[in-house]
């Protein structure tokens, strides 16, 4: 006997309506920009059972790890905190899972056996530069330029993901948590995000086939982890330092003080030559 | 850092918009396919309700809103009745003009 909320409805009509719910979801939430550090829900893409399909579910942008406990703990771990004695705890990020490191540590056990695809029709980097200030010196700190990177012939693109369920014990909810991968950046991501030198593990269709389906041993995680989208599939748009109150967050500007991109012809896509590696 | 835009959602627009009136208003009106179903997006001051019809265990049919809030369910009905009428009206009148 199945409910859609007090009505009863055949169970084969539940999981359609709880379908539509998703759908009518991913319609309120078109061209939504997400900010990792809101710690919002964002629609991801994993397998649906054990068939070879798909379903998209929205889950929360930073990977929780199953030992914390309640929502204190999940503040401490995102935050940082200092101890009784004054020992101070860094914060532990992880809207970002570096490839490198994906079978290391807390992200093992979801890159084995919890990984997805994160939907996205363009990410956003900041490009540093050292900007001469009014008496003609170099300033302290660099300016920073935000870039929308999408890919040139993809509308919606995929990014690899792991995921993990994460219960608060004294609230008894299940949350599910995800955790994006990042690889080496290519030769224009090493222009834009130029402090960090890091890129978003973009999958082709083929890989990201694999990464949700394929049974993986941990060196094929690894090999698609470090995947690397070529710069020449890659179109870079500069934007306006506020482009998050415009109107059109998109629209091109010029800025005078940023180096011209360049985009390698020559460079082929692939793995970025640490694979297998842990640090 | 990064920050991401999802994709869209694959779903079909069918038909022009069209408009209703709830409670001595206009409210604009869109059909979507989506997963083999027909839902109504209706516009409420820049926010949508979207509704669907079903069908309970006892083979009775319903409007329901996506997801189901039961504090609208006097609305959704009203809703749901006024886009059978519009239909049925707009059918009738294709009809009426293919003879």
């Amino acid at each position: 006997m199945c409910y859609y909320n007090s009505i009863k409805v055949t169970l084969e009509e539940y999981n359609q309506l709880k379908d539509l719910e998703t759908v009518v979801a991913f319609l309120n939430e078109e061209f939504v920009i997400h900010k990792g550090f809101d710690y919002g829900d964002y629609p991801i893409i994993r397998p649906k059972g054990n068939r070879r399909e798909t379903e998209r579910v929205k889950m929360q942008w930073g990977f929780l790890p199953p030992h914390l406990k309640n929502l204190e703990e999940v503040k401490r771990f995102r935050n940082g905190y200092k101890d009784e004695s004054g020992r101070y705890f860094k914060p532990y990020l992880t809207l970002n899972a570096t490839s490198e490191e994906l079978l290391n540590k807390m992200y093992k056990e979801a890159a084995l056996k919890r990984r997805c695809l994160i939907p996205s029709i363009g990410f956003y980097e900041w490009m540093h530069v050292q900007v001469v200030g009014k008496s003609g010196k170099l300033l302290k700190n660099p300016e920073k330029f935000p870039y929308l990177v999408r890919m040139k012939d993809q509308e919606e693109f995929y990014i690899a993901g792991v995921w993990q369920p994460w219960f608060d014990t004294e609230n008894k909810i299940i949350t599910n948590t995800f955790s994006l991968i990042t690889t080496a950046a290519n030769s224009l991501m090493k222009q834009i995000h130029n402090s960090k030198e890091r890129m978003p593990t973009v999958l082709p269709g083929d890989l990201a086939d694999a990464w949700l389906y394929n049974d993986l041993s941990e060196q094929d995680i690894l090999d698609i982890a470090n995947y690397q989208v070529a710069s020449h599939d890659m179109v870079a748009i500069p934007l306006d330092k506020d482009f998050l109150k415009k109107e059109n967050p998109h629209e091109r500007v010029v800025y005078k003080e940023v180096p011209d991109l360049v985009y390698s012809d020559r460079e082929q896509p692939g793995t970025n030559g640490n694979s297998g590696l842990l640090f | 850092m990064v920050t991401c835009n999802p994709g869209k959602p694959s779903v079909e627009f069918i038909g022009e918009r069209f408009f209703i009136e709830f409670r001595g208003k206009n409210h604009s009106c869109q059909a979507i396919g989506a997963n083999g179903r027909i839902l109504y997006q209706i516009e409420f001051d820049n926010s949508y309700l979207y509704i669907t019809k079903t069908i309970n265990q006892h083979g009775i049919p319903f409007w329901t809103a996506i997801p189901q809030d039961l504090k609208l369910r006097h609305t959704v009905a009203d809703i749901g009745k006024q886009i059978e009428d519009h239909l049925i009206q707009t059918l009738c009148a294709t009809t009426t003009a293919s003879k």
